[in-house]
């Protein structure tokens, strides 16, 4: 490992598959919470 | 209602100190070899000459000399000649220009935010921290020296940000102090843009500073208790001194070390258990590939000790103990000490409820997220879960040891002080993670970048439009700043009637001491820290707490020797006509005909259905 920041690659493949599942769920899950006012707890 | 003038003065109120302390900072950045750029320059400038400034108005008041907002006009002034960023010199930002006009369209919305954010926090304070000790401490140190105020515990502690509102509030502008808190905020935006700029791309940097400032963590304290959350600082401190040390080791950037330790030593002025940065600062430059010489590292723990002592001298004197409230068997204020840190512990556990261990630490990374709890819930919003993983990939040894450390941070603040608020230093690097990890599943596709745009479009619509409706009623109440106290906490307003008519020095039980027009007494034991007036017992996640009430023959001894004459204690209606409150010790007083019950009381509305009602003290006993 050296301490030069490598550029960010691309993700291909089920990485991003997944990747952009993830993203869809997390702020899926903010909005509906958030705009419709559900109160998960706690 | 203020006047068009009124409302400049109070701008001006709450411009001028800030000014001066970019100034101050803009004057640093050469000695200290840094050459930033546009919004990272004036964020640096006001981060590092806050600290500055703020020593140096310690000195002052100690000496009890004034601090006009002139003054701080004089030496903004000095910044005239250094607001041009000099033209030699490599900058790690690159220049505004090479920024995509969509980016320059996200800089403006970013810019629109950030003048938001300032005029938001020239309203009302309305925070209990903020009323309670914040600007009263204040208030008594601009109107005499920097000395003990007795029955103010919070005045034992660090107030290295507090200090910064001194002008405004020696001006008779209390409501402009806290524009410095909203600069704060600027200031770690602009700091989280360059830096995700640096680590990503210009367009991911400019996201990641307009979502910053639309960013309920961010947003939530600027809305009514501008001056309580110092939160904000601590943030800007200690993203400053963690990034110079991560700067150091990947770049072994001249002077870095130095500009960490300046800020670590802000930092724990600005709050003494900051200084934990201290040692983890430690860790991350002997373990990131770059150890320092032995000799270096002397001389920045040095710097560091040289600018904590003002404020080790001056705890030393109050209260004879430099490091109060801890290390209290070691140094003498033993059981205060003891008392006051377990209050603290139960406190902090009481602002969030999680079981700990794994199950509850999982809950607690969920809920900051999308949960709805106000010290947790939500308040990063969902991208950082969602994109900052994106980020571990590939990484360098420097960014592998910074990460572990910040994470090692963050579960030690989920089982110490779980309240979100305190964990801005680490949070803050939890953004430019998010910027990295965003930028690389951008450039996956198109439509890896369509799902990206979308989801990053609809949570910044939804934090803009929340941070619209927060705002938007603290702008509006520029004119008419005791409509939106009314309509905030009517019941201390009427308190404040109440006050007016009662007999000083009035005690009154965890009430909104700044908007007395009497001097008042803080019956709440966590902020007079020597009178338990209400026994305090309880238990949480695994803190128990028991504190008796003070005797009544003590408590009233106490309350003499502090000039009280009449207490304003809320009772349940119908009025208490059989000379009976409610209250154990006041009825005490008054079945020994030891105080009386006003009986011209107005019946103003406390909380519910409660009533306010005046005890007058005998003074013949």
């Amino acid at each position: 490992m050296t301490n030069r920041e490598p550029r960010p690659e691309p993700l291909a493949g089920a990485r991003l598959a997944l990747a952009l599942l993830w993203l869809v769920i997390a702020v899926g899950a903010y909005l509906v919470v958030h705009i419709l006012g559900v109160d998960p707890a706690p | 209602m203020r006047s068009v003038l009124e409302i400049v003065q109070l701008g001006l109120a709450g411009a001028l100190p800030a000014l001066a302390c970019v100034a101050v900072g803009l004057w640093l950045l050469r000695p200290l070899g840094l050459a930033p750029r546009g919004a990272e320059r004036l964020g640096l400038a006001f981060v590092l000459g806050s600290g500055f400034a703020s020593l140096a108005i310690l000195g002052l008041r100690l000496l009890d000399v004034p601090i006009p907002l002139l003054g701080c006009a004089a030496v903004a002034a000095l910044a005239i000649p250094r607001w041009r960023p000099p033209a030699f010199g490599a900058s790690p930002t690159p220049r505004t220009p090479g920024r995509k006009p969509w980016v320059r369209g996200v800089d403006a919305l970013a810019l629109v935010a950030a003048l938001l954010s300032w005029l938001a926090a020239l309203g009302p304070e309305t925070g209990w921290d903020g009323f309670e000790y914040h600007l009263p401490m204040i208030e008594a140190w601009s109107s005499g020296p920097i000395r003990a105020l007795p029955a103010q515990i919070d005045a034992e502690f660090r107030a290295g940000v507090d200090l910064l509102y001194l002008p405004a509030v020696a001006a008779g502008r209390p409501d402009a102090a806290a524009a410095i808190s909203a600069c704060f905020a600027l200031a770690l935006a602009a700091g989280i843009r360059a830096e995700a700029t640096r680590r990503a791309s210009p367009g991911a940097g400019s996201l990641a500073g307009l979502l910053t400032l639309t960013l309920p963590l961010v947003t939530s304290p600027l809305d009514g208790a501008p001056t309580t959350y110092v939160d904000l600082a601590v943030g800007a401190y200690g993203f400053t001194a963690l990034l110079f040390a991560d700067r150091w080791n990947r770049t072994g950037e001249r002077n870095a070390l130095w500009v960490s330790a300046l800020c670590l030593a802000f930092v724990a002025n600005a709050k003494l258990h900051a200084f934990v940065l201290c040692p983890v600062v430690l860790i991350l430059v002997m373990l990131g590939g770059r150890r320092p010489p032995m000799r270096t590292l002397v001389q920045a723990g040095a710097c560091v000790l040289v600018l904590v002592s003002p404020w080790l001298v001056k705890t030393g004197l109050t209260t004879g103990n430099p490091f109060f409230p801890f290390f209290g068997d070691w140094l003498g204020t033993g059981p205060t000490s003891e008392r006051l840190l377990a209050l603290r512990r139960f406190r902090l556990s009481t602002d969030v409820a999680f079981d700990p261990g794994i199950r509850g630490f999982l809950q607690y990374v969920a809920a900051i997220q999308v949960g709805r709890n106000p010290h947790v819930g939500g308040l990063v919003g969902p991208l950082p879960l969602a994109l900052a993983p994106l980020a571990l990939h590939r990484m360098t040894r420097a960014t592998a040891v910074l990460t572990i450390t910040l994470a090692v941070l963050f579960v030690l603040q989920f089982v110490s002080m779980p309240a979100l608020r305190f964990g801005m230093p680490t949070l803050a690097f939890a953004g430019v993670a998010a910027a990295v990890g965003g930028a690389r599943l951008a450039r996956s596709g198109k439509l890896a970048q369509a799902v990206v745009v979308v989801s990053i479009g609809m949570v910044a619509v939804q934090q803009a439009g929340q941070l619209g409706e927060r705002y938007a009623a603290r702008i509006a109440a520029l004119p008419r700043p005791d409509a939106y106290r009314e309509n905030v906490f009517p019941d201390q307003m009427a308190l404040r009637q109440v006050v007016a008519g009662a007999e000083p020095v009035v005690a009154i039980p965890m009430g909104a001491v700044h908007w007395m027009t009497r001097p008042v007494y803080n019956l709440l034991w966590e902020r007079n820290g020597e009178l338990v007036f209400q026994e305090l017992r309880g238990s949480r996640g695994g803190v128990r707490m028991h504190e008796p009430a003070t005797p009544p023959d003590e408590a009233l001894a106490l309350l003499r020797q502090r000039g009280v004459r009449s207490l304003v204690i809320d009772a349940a209606p119908p009025h208490p006509r059989d000379g009976r409150v409610g209250h154990p010790t006041v009825d005490t007083w008054l079945r020994e005909g030891r105080a009386r019950l006003r009986d011209d009381n107005i019946h103003l509305r406390a909380r519910g259905q409660r009533v306010w009602v005046v005890i007058e003290l005998d003074e013949s006993d």
